[in-house]
């Protein structure tokens, strides 16, 4: 697997790029690829979004091709999106879901943070609000978008939106759950280090394959 | 006389747990990709291996399915 860092980066350009990449993964001429980066601050609208839940008017939302309600995103939130080949490891989109969450709890373990999940709605939850959203995507079994991680990125964003569509979410970081600053680039690799071990732990090559095409 | 040969589109099971899928769009325009699927929070296209016309679309309206419930009858172009 590669891992690809880019930094901060416009949602439209790491879109195109994760286009790319589907095609280039499903084509067989990349190896899956991990990116992680920040975006600068913008509103999405996945597949079962309301635009009931945008609160202020003036909000303009990107809608895209993903699971899930309307989320934010910002510097100090850590974006990570997979480009994997589910079709060579195990063809079961929720389950992909829960590996996603998975990694993220361990993350957040890693900084003493105790989060959990919560039946039926996907993410990664803490007894202070919800620490990370997760929205995918996959096309022929590889996956695109994914989650975003709030390390330290100013909540007030949020209150824009009814995040994720659930009235009364209240959206938490790292950092205020800890009330100390938290580094990115430590986020960055504890991910990092979560994700190639559970990816091979919860989804190993060549499985048995169950589900359609 | 034309052979028409009528294929059924049902509600895929995407793995163990999938139980039902939301019909997020119909995208019969586009050709080859019929309909996308979402389930739980992640969506995926579904797309046809045969070429043909959408004959008669049984669940009209987006929303959600049962795995396996039949959606739609496409008529392949092939057959005329």
């Amino acid at each position: 697997m590669d891992v690809k860092d880019l930094g901060l980066m416009a949602f439209a350009e790491a879109y195109a790029l994760q286009e790319e990449l589907v095609a280039a993964v499903m084509a067989g001429t990349s190896a899956e690829t991990l990116l992680l980066l920040e975006h600068p601050p913008v509103y999405t609208l996945g597949r079962s979004g309301s635009l009931q839940n945008i609160l202020d008017p003036s909000i303009e939302t990107v809608q895209i091709n993903r699971g899930g309600d309307i989320t934010y995103h910002a510097p100090g939130q850590l974006v990570g999106y997979p480009i994997i080949s589910l079709g060579q490891r195990r063809r079961d989109l929720r389950h992909y879901l829960r590996f996603l969450e998975e990694v993220l709890i361990q993350v957040a373990a890693d900084f003493g943070v105790e989060s959990y999940r919560v039946d039926g709605e996907t993410g990664v939850w803490t007894e202070q609000g919800k620490l990370a959203s997760i929205g995918a995507g996959a096309r022929r079994w590889v996956t695109m978008h994914g989650f975003a991680l709030n390390v330290s990125l100013d909540l007030a964003g949020f209150q824009r939106i009814i995040p994720c569509g659930i009235v009364g979410c209240t959206m938490t970081s790292l950092q205020e759950i800890l009330g100390r600053p938290v580094t990115m680039a430590h986020v960055k690799e504890s991910t990092l280090v979560h994700f190639e071990r559970l990816l091979d732990q919860w989804l190993p090559v060549a499985s048995d394959e169950v589900g359609d095409i | 006389m034309s052979k028409i040969k009528i294929h059924t589109i049902t509600m895929p099971k995407w793995g163990l747990t999938m139980e039902k899928g939301t019909i997020a769009s119909w995208l019969i325009e586009e050709g080859m990709v019929i309909l996308e699927v979402d389930t739980d929070k992640i969506v995926q296209p579904i797309e046809g291996s045969l070429s043909g016309v959408l004959r008669q679309n049984i669940a009209k309206e987006e929303g959600t399915r049962v795995c396996r419930q039949v959606k739609a009858l496409l008529q392949l172009n092939r057959a005329f």
